[in-house]
């Protein structure tokens, strides 16, 4: 990602619009929120993603002034909020259930907060139009909420939550109740909204492609703790703990040892299984059968003739790769850790990784998508033999499950770029499952 | 829809012939011409119209429906005020006793409340008037108001009033705004019922009651204990039609309130 300029977040110059300091909340004996502390920025769109019972409405609600913290302060553009009731706060709040007053017309629930400002006459019909007009809403100001439909009570919540112009606004799950079509084409609309007013957005939900989709930053919850706060990329790319890799997309982690590599030695200490190694940039390619001659092998004269030789000496040839990471040996890096994750086989190659965690125990992460598949063996660093054991057909992807020789279950997602009947992989077939030596991370807890 | 059958027919006959046989005789007789109650003489509305120039019966209707209208107001302030703890209040000690408790004086016997109504009177030297058929009926009619609120309350989404609260009302605003509004139809249910039971009570109001006031339901016992007349079926006549215009009222005010969708 680039960043021509410092965001917000990473300014140390800018005031924070939001900060919870060492905020602590507890329900008589459970602890919702566990000394937490937190900065949020003007104009940020701000997410607080966990599974039920995280901890992340409470701090939504924290906010709001419905909850006052057992411990710690909360400050909203410096001011000590903390004890501050939620009709005095400058902030609004869109309901889960949306909460539309049943017994006043779109017009007047919209209208509600504005008349208890005291505006009224022309700036209070100015406001509320403006406010129908932003969200599309016009048509409809005379109805009741129960003679329109959910996406339109979710548009009236908004437009009711942002009337009075607050600083920030919350949405508690504010999509929940749309089916998937609508939530996505919401989202665009709540970030266009959140662009145009330039009000500071924090929104909670326990939907991570929504969070991914429409937050600056996501801070992901678990237990009553913030586990990281970070920018989607960074959250997806490099989570900091199993439990964030985990929550966000489908990972496949591989427990092992990390070995630190030296920088000198590439070679990786354990090359007895034929590991594709620096030295190996210089032995002559040997001739592979090309992919109808494996078929034919594999299916005619495999029963007779017994396994075809796949070893090591006959490397591909580049042109026969598929879907592979071109990560070649030629190239390979220096540093990171070498991760033994099994007897017998090749260590995992992670040159991104921290060389201190030398001797520890690590989850080596990966994504599904970051593992190219194919029949013949790759010219990648990390590269292992497998079995389909199955194939999830998604449409526009295709997950295969692979399980490696021992028994580790590892998932590679494919783009179906080509239609489904020129498939080449089918179900229990041996496949090489491969990876760049930057594509995962090695995590400690 | 089950089909017509002869054993459905007959079974519906025999119930509703119970339940209102008896009345159906007393509004045919309360038109009768003739003075003999069980002797029918042709059509006539002269019972009526004794009955309006009938003093004791129209002082007795106007206490009746004084008492009525003020402990039926009375007993939807209270009964609603214990509503909206109950079910607001949060937990707080002794509350599902209490709730209990607000339960309690509908399944005691009239009798025994009347008596300890009247010997709390007695011990704080309370004169025995209208003023004291009122606090009574103003007991238990608050009993039925608070079941029926507590039971729209208990329906009601919180996060309406925290949606007031949070565009700017102070909680009293908010009850008044937007809890009010929502749960009127039952507040408004509450005051006929209790309504209209004070103007059917017998039992406490004359435990309550002193001589100054004579509630419409003791003057028609004490009438019938010299005889039955038919301007007593007249009288009887008009209390049925009132009472069904309350309690029809009463129930379609719930009905129209529990089709509409109230957590939109």
């Amino acid at each position: 990602m680039i960043q021509t300029e410092l965001a917000s977040w990473d300014d140390p110059e800018t005031r924070p619009l939001i900060e919870f300091v060492n905020v602590t909340k507890r329900f008589g004996d459970f602890t919702a929120i566990d000394n937490q502390s937190l900065k949020i920025y003007k104009g940020e769109f701000f997410a607080l993603l966990g599974p039920s019972g995280c901890g992340k409405t409470t701090m939504m609600r924290m906010l709001a002034g419905f909850e006052m913290p057992t411990e710690g302060t909360i400050r909203i553009d410096g001011l000590d909020v903390s004890t501050v009731p939620p009709n005095k706060r400058a902030v609004n709040m869109m309901f889960q259930s949306y909460a539309l007053f049943p017994h006043l017309s779109v017009w007047d629930n919209i209208a509600f907060g504005l008349r208890r400002e005291g505006k009224s006459g022309q700036a209070l019909t100015a406001r509320v139009e403006e406010m129908l007009r932003l969200t599309r809403m016009e048509k409809f100001a005379r109805r009741k909420p129960h003679q329109i439909s959910g996406g339109q009570r979710q548009r009236v919540a908004l437009a009711r939550s942002l009337a009075k112009a607050p600083k920030l606004l919350l949405l508690d799950e504010p999509l929940g109740a749309l089916d998937k079509k609508l939530r996505q084409e919401t989202q665009f609309e709540l970030m266009d909204i959140q662009e145009s007013t330039g009000t500071t957005f924090v929104i909670v939900t326990h939907d991570q492609e929504e969070a991914m989709t429409v937050a600056s930053r996501v801070a992901v919850m678990d237990e009553g703790k913030l586990v990281q706060v970070a920018t989607p990329d960074v959250i997806y790319e490099a989570p900091n703990s199993i439990y964030v890799a985990d929550f966000i997309g489908d990972v496949s982690l591989i427990s092992g040892v990390a070995k630190s590599r030296v920088p000198s030695d590439v070679a990786p200490q354990d090359s007895a299984g034929g590991q594709p190694s620096a030295q190996q940039q210089d032995t002559p390619r040997q001739p592979q059968p090309n992919a109808f001659g494996a078929w034919l092998h594999d299916t005619v004269f495999e029963p007779v003739l017994g396994a075809r030789s796949k070893s090591d000496e006959q490397a591909v040839e580049p042109a026969q790769q598929e879907d592979t990471v071109t990560d070649t040996v030629r190239e390979l890096p220096a540093g990171g850790i070498a991760i033994h994750w099994a007897d017998g086989q090749d260590p995992i190659i992670a040159t991104n990784a921290d060389p201190c965690l030398d001797g520890k125990t690590v989850n080596f992460s990966i994504r599904p998508e970051k593992i190219g598949i194919s029949k013949a063996r790759p010219d990648a660093l990390n590269a292992f033999q497998g079995k389909v054991i199955d194939i999830a057909y998604l449409g526009h992807v295709s997950t295969y499950h692979v399980v490696l020789t021992n028994g580790l279950k590892i998932m590679a997602q494919v783009s179906n770029t080509r239609r489904i009947s020129r498939r080449s992989i089918t179900w229990e077939d041996d496949v090489w499952i491969s990876f760049s030596s930057t594509a995962g991370v090695a995590l400690e807890h | 829809m089950k089909r017509f059958t002869w054993f459905n027919a007959t079974s519906l006959t025999i119930g509703f012939a119970f339940l209102y046989l008896p009345m159906i005789v007393l509004v045919v007789y309360s038109f009768n011409a003739s003075k003999l109650v069980t002797v029918w003489a042709g059509f006539s509305t002269q019972w009526y119209v004794q009955l309006f120039t009938n003093s004791d019966f129209a002082q007795s209707a106007l206490v009746t429906l004084k008492v009525g209208l003020a402990s039926a107001s009375i007993a939807t302030i209270l009964g609603t005020m214990a509503a909206y703890v109950m079910i607001r209040g949060g937990r707080f000690f002794g509350r599902t006793l209490f709730s209990g408790m607000i339960y309690a004086p509908l399944v005691m016997p009239e009798v025994i409340t009347g008596l300890s109504l009247l010997l709390l009177f007695i011990a704080i030297g309370l004169n025995r008037d209208a003023f004291t058929i009122i606090l009574a009926h103003t007991t238990f009619g608050m009993c039925y108001v608070s079941v029926v609120v507590s039971a729209r309350l208990s329906t009601f989404d919180r996060s309406l009033e925290e949606a007031a609260l949070d565009l700017g009302c102070s909680p009293l605003a908010a009850f008044r705004l937007v809890t009010l509004p929502i749960i009127a139809p039952a507040v408004v249910s509450g005051w006929l019922l209790a309504f209209t039971l004070s103007l059917d009570d017998l039992v406490i109001a004359s435990f309550v009651s002193g001589p100054g006031a004579t509630t419409l339901p003791i003057q028609i016992f004490s009438a019938v204990r010299l005889g039955v007349n038919p301007e007593i079926n007249a009288l009887s006549t008009l209390m049925i039609a009132i009472v069904t215009i309350g309690v029809v009222t009463a129930s379609l005010i719930t009905k129209y309130t529990a089709r509409r969708p109230m957590d939109a």
